[in-house]
This record gives structure tokens, C-alpha cells and sequence, in this order.
């Protein structure tokens, strides 16, 4: 201490927190910050941008039908037009898929990036790093494509295709907005739930092509996982089927409009209870179907290396990837549509935004609740996630679809 | 591409503006291979704490897109963290052997490097590149943080110098194919 | 409950137990220290220590070579390793015979034992001559002392009679010898090179 004694700073100013100050004689307030002006004119911009493009676009569907109409006008037969429309839509679906993943991956960089103050990917593309997904595929298509001697070829070429096939079929009844959807289902609930567990066999199947004592594990755990939360994935939204009477993803949508009192929105998850237990449980369950932490053990790499895609590279490992981030916004989409309303809008009056905007932008908030959930819990044990599954979800889900049988009797709608 | 322009090199020329193309491929295809550089979750000795450091929050890698994979099919890089004793070269070269091409190593530290402080004892390797081939070294006992980053966007420096064609190319591996080295010296 | 073990009742157990046992000077730091006679006390040591003193925890067995003094030719490079100047000292030179370096061909080895109820700490001092070096396991009474037992095999040349798998645990296959030994001889392996 031999220094001279700093002098006594007089504190005036915002408090930011119990040790520091806003500092008040370089910047007034945090608007005076040109920093700040610029993020938030950004942040406007963004968000009214959207409103724009939504605005402008109006309802994609019925664009949809626009074109459809065109396409049957050029005389083309009739078979060749049902054709060229089936492939528009296949093409229009594997798009979104592929999107996904370029956007996703390098949405969960930066979320858990900025959960453990880090910044992300920052260089690749200049700002903020937005083309790292990019450059990942480049490289990862240029990468040399190996197969173990031990594997058995053909299933190891063939595992990935049979991952993600399942997950293309998946989305087609899948609504991106209200009527907005490949194709429009009866049956459309029942149809995703079938072909989304379909993708198991595919990780088995890689699991045992890859003639690797860690692939095998990850791919029996796997498919004992999968397996397991399909039972409580579709039993958490048999109330959602009760209230709506249909297992039609358009009518299930429909059924949600409106709002109770003039402002709450007759949303299934604001059903009392029942409906937020029913988006718990599926939310859970989605999670441990996509194979995200905290249920990741079938790939966990402090056990398993990488578990089922430990002996894939390049192109085969991404198509893995792509699987996973397909499977996590069919599972934000269903949640948007099943719980959060679809293609509503939260409040009376903001109807003249387009119903696919509401749409991606629940999905999206429930992407994120998905990234969250993956940086923030850790990973369970097997016996954890199978004791879970049996003994607590399973149980309450069967609970859950009692009570939903009590508020509708009582309610006496059906 | 690179398999046809190294089995067949003629073909570009005839070509009508097949070298532009090509130049301009290389650029796309370096720029992605520059900013995912991955490397193998692997760590030996002292020096792997400094690297799990570099991707921790102060330091952050993943700005540069530098992310690690736990299996070596998925991994570009082989980062030699630490010290390599004689028993572990084996595993090393193993490792090595089990990434797909393009594969870069970076020798982290003084014991990587050159045996460092245990150049004279009878079970440390002296030096990493004596079993496997090395892009960049780093010096340092152990490296901090920074250095590895450096190591790193030289390495970046390193494959934007790669071409498909054979000849130009930067690394050992690009102008040897490191799949003919004969690696087994145990 | 027993009585908390202390080191005056440790020590005085060990000697009365284990004949020709004395205490050993200087002992390892502060600590009770024990110099054995023979390698036929140690089970009896281990056994009394572990089962009625409590000192369940075996916490490492090593040993000393004291064989000497060493001849650094050969094992130390002794090039500078600054080429910039030549003021650096050159490789570090053994002491010579005395009370600090007591050269003579045995191994001296030391197990340390652990009672983590009491905080007691006990050490256990044996000689074995260099040439048949052979001592008993204690791998039948702590299971610690597996692992540890085969690290002293390998880089020591100690025999542990009974333990269940005496087999190299550190260094590679190739290696032959045991390289903490005073005179080993280093055979140039294949990673050696130039």
C-alpha cells in the first residue's frame, strides 16, 4: 500500500449492478451509446422486415394454389401435373429440411456459445459468422468417405438413407401455416408418429454395419430409447386429439381459433392443466425422441466415442445430423400446432400478419427451447432414462388422459 | 474432383476456362475447409489443459469454427496436446490412420515438438513428427492459449494454399498422401 | 468403538509384533516411520495395521535404488541446449559417498499406509538385496496395492510373491529391463532413431 490513495470516485448515475455504474459522464444512458442504437435499429429492422415479407407474401397456401392452377392450365395430362406438383412439393419439403440444418446448426453454435460466454462462430462469412454452416458442408462433402474393413459395406452405405428417409416422408402432412401443408392428411397425426419411429432402424442399422463395439451400444441404446418415449410421445397428445376430435393436423390447427374473454387464445397449452401437462410430457418425450441431451446416450461421447455415427465421416455423418435437426423442427412444429395454435395469432388484432410467420415463429421458439434444454441439463444415465420413462411419464400420461376425459364430460362439449 | 484431376490431370486443360473454374473451386472448396477445421477431442499431458483453455470462454475457438468431435472420422485435425511416450505412439498413429483425408496435425508444445525436457529418457517419442507427418508446431512449455490460436489461423494460412490439383499443394499430406506413407515403425 | 489409533500406539505395536522392527532415523518427514528386518514381518505388519490399527488405506508403494554413484555418460545428452552462450552448467553431477548418499546394492522400499479415521500415517521402510530382490504381496489385503505392486515390478525389478498378475503395467512391450534400475541400459528401440 504504498501508493497513493485513489481518489474518491463520486458515484452518480444508473446502477447496473451492486458493484458497477453506467458510466454517465461518457454516455448520458444506454441509448446515447451508438452501439446500442445500431443493435436495436437492427433488431427493428429485422422484425419488420419479417412483418413485410410476411405482409407482402400474404398466405403462401393460397399462392400455392395459384401455381397449382397455372400448372393444370398448360394442358399438360392430368397424371403428369399430379407428378410434376408431387415432386414441387417433395422438393419444396427436402428444402425446408436442408435449410434447417443450415440454419439450425449454426443457431445451436451460437446459443451455446453465448450460454457459456463465448461468441460462436464469428469469421466464416464475415458477420457473426452466418456462412459456418456453409463452409461446414463444403468440407464435409469433400471429405474422404472411409468404411471400416470391419463393417459390413452395404448397410453402411445404406444406414444414413434409411435415417433420413423416414424424415422427409414425416413432414409431408406437416403444417407450415394454416392449410399449408405436402399433403393433406386424414389420419396426419397418426401418419408422423408412425413414419418418425420409423428413423430407428436406420441408427440400429448403423450401429451394426459399423462392426464397432461403441456403434453397437449406441444403437441398441438407441433403439431401446426410441422406442420407449414413443409410447408417451403419443399418448401425451391424445387430450389435444380429444379436444379437437380429429387427427387431422389442419383441423387440430383450426380448432384453436378464437379466444376465450376477448384476449386469451383458445390454445390447447391454456387448457387448465391438462394442457400444459400434455405439453410437458410431449415436449420431454420429443426431446428423447430426437436423441438430444439431456437424453443423448445413444451417441454420449464420454461413453461411447460418438456412439451410432462413430465410424461415419463426411457426407454419411452429416446426413446423420441433418436427421437429427430434421426430427427436432418436425418435433417444433408439431408442438407449435398440437399446443401453441398454429397458425393463430396469440392476440385479437395482429390477424393481418400471415398464419406461416406465427407458425415458424412458435416452431422457432420451441427450437429454441429444445437448444436450451441441451446446453443447460446434463445427460441422464441408461437406467435414469428408462426408469423415468416407465415409472413417471408413462403413468401420468394415462392420468392425464383421464382428466381430459373428466373436463370434457364436464364441460359436456362431445 | 481431387481423385479425377489426380488420376487423370489433362482433362482441365482442354477445357475451355477449365483452370479458371478450377482456381475458383479452390477457393470455395479452402475457404470451407479453412473455417471447419475440427479437431479430435484428444489430450496427452499438461498441454491439453491449455488447449481445453483455448476452447473455454476467455479464448473461445469456436469463432474460428473449431469445434471438437469425439471419433476421429469426424475430425480434420489431430492435435498432439502433450507429451508422446513410446506407448501411446502407437494409439497416435492409429488415430491418424482412422481420419479421413484431408487430415492435419498440429504438434502442440515443447514434448511434441522434440521430446522436449524428457529428450533423453528411454519412453518419450521425441517428437511426434518422427511417427506421424506435422503441418504446424508450436512451441512453448506448455503453449498458452493465444499460441494455439496462432497455430491454428496458420494452419488456416496453410490450407488456403491447397489446391485440387496435385503439385501446388500445401500440405505433406496434399503432396506425399499420407494414405502411402509407410507410418508403422513400431 | 475402538480406541482412536495414535502413532505411539501404532509404533509400539509394530515393534512388539514384528521382531528386530526398529524405528527408523531420519523417518519420512514427521512421520512414523518403521524399518522392517526382514520381508517375512510385512504380512503380519500389513495384517496388524489393517485389521487392528484401522489403517485400511494402502496409499503407495515405491522403492529406492541405491546402487551408485551413477556415471552420467550415455544418459544425459550433453550438448548445451542454448547455443547462445556457454556459461550454462553442464549435466548435474551425483554426490559423492557419504552419511547423505549411503550407496550400497539394495532396494530400499517404502509402503505408506493410511488411517483416514484418525489422520495417522504410517510408513514402512525394507531392504531386499539388488541381485534376488523378492518381497510378499500385499495384494491379498488391499486391493490398492494390485496396480501399485506392478509399477514397482516394472520399473524396479521388485518380485511380489502371490500377487495374482506380476506383469508390466507402464512401460511398452519393447522395453526390456526395468529403467528405474541404476544399471539399466537403454536398448535403442525403433522411436529412438539417430
Amino acid at each position: 500500500m504504498n501508493g497513493p490513495a485513489a481518489p474518491a470516485v463520486k458515484r452518480t448515475g444508473i446502477m447496473l449492478s451492486a458493484t458497477r455504474y453506467w458510466p454517465t459522464e461518457i454516455w448520458k444512458s444506454p441509448w446515447s451509446l451508438p452501439r446500442y442504437r445500431a443493435g436495436a435499429a437492427w433488431l427493428a429492422g429485422i422484425l419488420l422486415g419479417i412483418c413485410a415479407v410476411g405482409a407482402a407474401a400474404g398466405e403462401l397456401s393460397a399462392w400455392g394454389g395459384r401455381l397449382l392452377a397455372l400448372l393444370e392450365s398448360t394442358g399438360l395430362p392430368a397424371y403428369a401435373t399430379a407428378w410434376i406438383w408431387l415432386l414441387f412439393k417433395l422438393a419444396c419439403v427436402i428444402g425446408v429440411i436442408v435449410a434447417n440444418g443450415l440454419w439450425a446448426v449454426w443457431w445451436e453454435r451460437k446459443i451455446s456459445a453465448h450460454m457459456q460466454s463465448r461468441f460462436g462462430p464469428m469469421y466464416a462469412g464475415g458477420f457473426h459468422g452466418w456462412a459456418q454452416t456453409i463452409f461446414d458442408t463444403i468440407k464435409l462433402l469433400l471429405k474422404e468417405d472411409v468404411t471400416p474393413a470391419a463393417a459390413d459395406r452395404v448397410m453402411h452405405a445404406l444406414a444414413p438413407v434409411i435415417a433420413i428417409a423416414p424424415c422427409v416422408m414425416a413432414f409431408a402432412p406437416v403444417l407450415f401455416g394454416t392449410d399449408l401443408a405436402a399433403a393433406n392428411l386424414d389420419i396426419g397425426v397418426l401418419y408422423v408418429f408412425a413414419f418418425a419411429g420409423v428413423s430407428v432402424i436406420g441408427v440400429v442399422m448403423a450401429g451394426w454395419a459399423s462392426g464397432n463395439k461403441y456403434s453397437l451400444l449406441g444403437g441398441l441404446r438407441a433403439a431401446a430409447q426410441i422406442v420407449s418415449y414413443e409410447l408417451p410421445r403419443g399418448f401425451s397428445v391424445v387430450p389435444v386429439l380429444m379436444f379437437a376430435g380429429s387427427l387431422d393436423l389442419a383441423v387440430i390447427d383450426r380448432a384453436q381459433a378464437g379466444y376465450w374473454l376477448g384476449f386469451l387464445p383458445r390454445w390447447f397449452i391454456f387448457y387448465p392443466v391438462v394442457g400444459q401437462l400434455s405439453f410437458l410430457f410431449f415436449l420431454i418425450a420429443s426431446v428423447a425422441e430426437t436423441n438430444r441431451t439431456p437424453f443423448d446416450i445413444p451417441e454420449a461421447e464420454s461413453e461411447l466415442v460418438a456412439g451410432f455415427h462413430t465410424e461415419f465421416s463426411g457426407m454419411k455423418w452429416s446426413l446423420f445430423f441433418l436427421t437429427e435437426y430434421g426430427y427436432v423442427l418436425l418435433s417444433s412444429f408439431l408442438l407449435a400446432v398440437f399446443f401453441l395454435g398454429g397458425g393463430a395469432a396469440p392476440l385479437p388484432g395482429l390477424g393481418f400478419i400471415p398464419s406461416w410467420i406465427w407458425m415458424t415463429g412458435k416452431a422457432m421458439l420451441m427450437m429454441f427451447v429444445f437448444l436450451w434444454f441441451r446446453w443447460t441439463f446434463p445427460r441422464l444415465r441408461v437406467d435414469q432414462l428408462m426408469d423415468f420413462n416407465w415409472k413417471f411419464l408413462l403413468p401420468w400420461c394415462f392420468a392425464n388422459i383421464g382428466l381430459a376425459g373428466l373436463i370434457l364430460y364436464l364441460l359436456g362439449t362431445r | 474432383m481431387g481423385i479425377i484431376l489426380d488420376k487423370a490431370p489433362m482433362i482441365a486443360r482442354p477445357i475451355p476456362g477449365g483452370q479458371v473454374l478450377l482456381t475458383t473451386a479452390d477457393y470455395f472448396i479452402d475457404l470451407g475447409r479453412k473455417y471447419s477445421v475440427w479437431p479430435l477431442t484428444f489430450g496427452l499431458a499438461c498441454c491439453a489443459i491449455e488447449m481445453m483453455v483455448a476452447y473455454a470462454g476467455r479464448f473461445d475457438f469456436d469463432r474460428l469454427g473449431v469445434i471438437p468431435r469425439p471419433s476421429p472420422r469426424q475430425a480434420d485435425l489431430l492435435l498432439i496436446a502433450g507429451t508422446v511416450t513410446k506407448k501411446m505412439a502407437g494409439p497416435i498413429q492409429e488415430i491418424y490412420h482412422q481420419m479421413p483425408e484431408p487430415r492435419f496435425v498440429i504438434s502442440m508444445g515443447s514434448c511434441a515438438n522434440c521430446g522436449g525436457p524428457y529428450f533423453d529418457s528411454y519412453s518419450v517419442v521425441k517428437g511426434v513428427d518422427r511417427i506421424i507427418p506435422v503441418d504446424v508446431y508450436i512451441p512453448g512449455c506448455p503453449p498458452r492459449p493465444e499460441a494455439l490460436i496462432y497455430g491454428v489461423l496458420e494452419l488456416q494460412k496453410k490450407i488456403t494454399r491447397m489446391k485440387l490439383a496435385k503439385g501446388g499443394g500445401a500440405t505433406h499430406q496434399q503432396e506425399k498422401g499420407s494414405r502411402d506413407l509407410a507410418g508403422s515403425n513400431a | 468403538m475402538k480406541t482412536p489409533a495414535t502413532r505411539e500406539a501404532a509404533a509400539a505395536a509394530l515393534l512388539e509384533r514384528c521382531s528386530d522392527a526398529r524405528l527408523a532415523e531420519p523417518g519420512v518427514k514427521n512421520y512414523l516411520t518403521v524399518r522392517l528386518a526382514s520381508p517375512k514381518d510385512l504380512l503380519a505388519a500389513a495384517r496388524l495395521l489393517k485389521g487392528e490399527l484401522g489403517f485400511g488405506y494402502l496409499e503407495m508403494i515405491t522403492a529406492v535404488d541405491w546402487l551408485g554413484p551413477m556415471k552420467l555418460e550415455g544418459l544425459v545428452s550433453s550438448r548445451n541446449p542454448n547455443p547462445f552462450t556457454d556459461k550454462l552448467p553442464g549435466p548435474p553431477v551425483p554426490p559423492a559417498a557419504g552419511a547423505g548418499a549411503p550407496y550400497r546394492p539394495v532396494l530400499d522400499l517404502l509402503w505408506s499406509f493410511g488411517n483416514l479415521r484418525d489422520g495417522v500415517k504410517v510408513f514402512l521402510r525394507l531392504e531386499v538385496p539388488r541381485d534376488h530382490p523378492e518381497v510378499p504381496s500385499l495384494a491379498g489385503e488391499f486391493a490398492a496395492a494390485d496396480w501399485q505392486e506392478r509399477e514397482v515390478y516394472d520399473l524396479l525389478g521388485v518380485r511380489f510373491a502371490g500377487h495374482p498378475n506380476l506383469t508390466k503395467i507402464l512401460t511398452p512391450d519393447f522395453i526390456n529391463g526395468h529403467p528405474l534400475r541404476k544399471d539399466y541400459a537403454h536398448e535403442k528401440d525403433s522411436y529412438d532413431g539417430d
